[in-house]
């Protein structure tokens, strides 16, 4: 079983990653999109970012980094709600599955660019 | 003095951890007041990315199909000033919860707490007089120049122009 310590070492770690990744993020919608804000959201733009590589894993790494932050957070949120080994392992298994769930759901999107619409 | 067991469990179930906690501000302190506005910052924006994930994924039928209008008619739909003003929150809830995660993740690593002395009156812990405080203030006004800024891509840009 992970440490608690090392889970929230992990959190921080992410965190860090999500503030880079984010900040770009924010950047490729507004000052590094064609047209600004309004530009970010033509399809044609979204495509360009979806298909080149290097948006496209940036992307990904966000998405990755994200799913662990976001459900980590609640699954801390969660276990303040309720004492008791069940509901620490109810928790701890559903936080997992719905972190993998979110993180091959965000993949399947960014993927399909590169697969040919394979998925 | 025994406390009713909730179901399944051998512990008591103590909801003090909640009510009595984290979202009880009566006493609450600077930092206390961040670590609150930390949370349920954390909260929304999570939940936010799920419904993220859900949007963005209409560009896959859009593409597979080669049908442009499944996006476009989805982003026009949210185009909108209430759907804009969602996501002004979202941004300064965002911005906040990465600063203020920086300043934690300071504080954690013994940054900015200052140094331990004699306990003397008054008393004042030296961690609420050092860098850590200012900290949160300068934080908390790069978050307010940051949401002005994306009130501009949000309203000015696509709403007032």
């Amino acid at each position: 079983m992970v440490r608690e310590s090392t889970l929230m070492w992990i959190q921080y770690i992410t965190g860090l990653g999500i503030l880079v990744l984010g900040a770009l993020h924010f950047a490729s919608l507004t000052l590094l999109a064609p047209g600004g804000y309004p530009g970010a959201l033509e399809y044609a733009t979204v495509i360009s970012r979806y298909t080149d590589p290097l948006w496209a894993a940036a992307l990904e790494a966000f998405l990755a980094l994200l799913s662990y932050h976001v459900f980590n957070g609640f699954r801390v949120l969660l276990l303040e709600l309720n004492q008791g080994s069940g509901w620490t392992k109810a928790v701890n298994v559903t936080m997992a599955l719905a972190a993998i769930a979110a993180f091959l759901y965000g993949t399947r999107t960014i993927l399909v660019f590169h697969l040919g619409g394979a998925i | 003095m025994s406390a009713p067991a909730s179901s399944g469990s051998k512990f008591p179930r103590n909801m003090r951890g909640v009510l009595g906690g984290w979202a009880r501000v009566s006493h609450a302190n600077f930092e206390r007041w961040l670590y609150l506005m930390h949370r349920l910052t954390g909260l929304v924006v999570g939940l936010y990315l799920i419904a993220h994930l859900a949007e963005t994924s209409d560009i896959v039928p859009a593409y597979l199909s080669g049908d442009e209008g499944i996006w476009n008619n989805l982003m026009q739909s949210l185009y909108t000033p209430e759907a804009h003003a969602g996501l002004l929150i979202i941004a300064a809830f965002a911005v906040y919860h990465g600063l203020n995660g920086v300043r934690l993740f300071l504080a954690a690593s013994g940054v900015g707490v200052g140094r331990p002395i004699r306990p003397e009156w008054p008393y004042a812990p030296v961690s609420l007089r050092s860098f850590q405080r200012s900290l949160g203030w300068l934080f908390i006004a790069v978050t307010l120049i940051l949401t002005a800024y994306a009130f501009y891509e949000l309203f000015v840009v696509t709403h007032f122009v």
